[in-house]
């Protein structure tokens, strides 16, 4: 068997398109803001095969509440997604600098999504400043979030 | 050349494909402008898809500049309650129905499910320009 050139160049070809595939499915990335975020699916967002939700109401935060966006570059890491966590589209801190969970599906409401990834922000801020938890700070802050984003009709 | 005709026909089909797709399960038109646009429903409300399909038609002939903005800004139209505070905050946050609402920073639009078309062309009307002075 002979190995051309263009067998060759297919075989590139194919690892490049996997390879980019596979990591755009399991990372956020925004060059402009040097941001990157690894998205570690659970069971849930690996038989959907998507974790478009998450990544656009990361999005969401980045033109609607930049502060919190660049928060969240600075500080979080890795964004675990599966079900049953914190309750259907909830949201946990195992008290890991850096990293938060969420629980999603790529259907749910994006203004939920956003203000969850806010809430678990604020309770990583928690920790990494030594402060106790609490729930009120980070309620407050979500719905903050939520009232920002949501552009409701009629008002 | 073979090469590049085999890339041709998957290219064409995919554009088909795609045109036939949204045609049925979105919103496609090319006419006064490109205008796509995905539409999900929301489990157990059938018809909502045809509903909001026939809404953005009307709103076509009805308001062209918000017809406009709908097809330049919003890409896709899901079929969902809109909260905009957290019930743990505000204790009657989920009490309050709204006819939908855009979601700033996306391109994405939520209408109630189960709503006239004439509840649709009113809702997207008052939400496209919202979402062209966020994007521009």
């Amino acid at each position: 068997m002979t190995i051309t050139l263009k067998h060759i160049l297919l075989t590139i070809l194919t690892v490049l398109v996997i390879g980019v595939s596979l990591f755009s499915y399991f990372t956020y990335v925004d060059t402009d803001a040097k941001c990157m975020i690894t998205l570690r699916p659970g069971l849930m967002s690996l038989m959907e095969f998507s974790q478009g939700n998450v990544k656009t109401g990361i999005r969401a935060l980045k033109y609607a509440e930049p502060t919190v966006y660049s928060s969240l570059c600075k500080n979080i890491s890795t964004i675990r997604i599966d079900m049953g966590c914190g309750g259907w589209q909830g949201g946990c801190h195992y008290h890991k600098q850096g990293e938060i969970t969420l629980s999603t599906t790529h259907s749910e409401f994006l203004g939920w999504t956003a203000a969850i990834i806010g809430h678990e922000l604020c309770h990583d801020t928690q920790l990494r400043e030594g402060r106790a938890f609490s729930e009120d700070e980070c309620y407050a802050f979500d719905s903050a979030i939520l009232h920002s984003l949501v552009d409701v009709y009629p008002q | 050349m073979k090469i590049i005709k085999v890339s041709l026909i998957v290219a064409l089909m995919y554009l088909f494909i795609s045109i036939g797709w949204q045609s049925v399960f979105g919103y496609f038109s090319v006419s006064p402008n490109y205008c796509t646009i995905s539409i999900q429903e929301h489990f157990g409300y059938a018809g909502d898809r045809t509903r909001v399909q026939q809404a953005l038609k009307t709103l076509r002939m009805s308001d062209a500049e918000a017809y406009q903005d709908t097809c330049a800004y919003v890409d896709t139209i899901s079929m969902k309650r809109c909260f905009n505070t957290d019930g743990h905050v505000d204790s009657g946050a989920f009490n309050k129905i709204y006819n939908g609402c855009f979601i700033r920073g996306t391109h994405t639009v939520y209408l109630l499910p189960d709503q006239s078309v004439d509840v649709y062309v009113d809702t997207l009307s008052a939400l496209a320009p919202r979402a062209r002075v966020f994007w521009k």
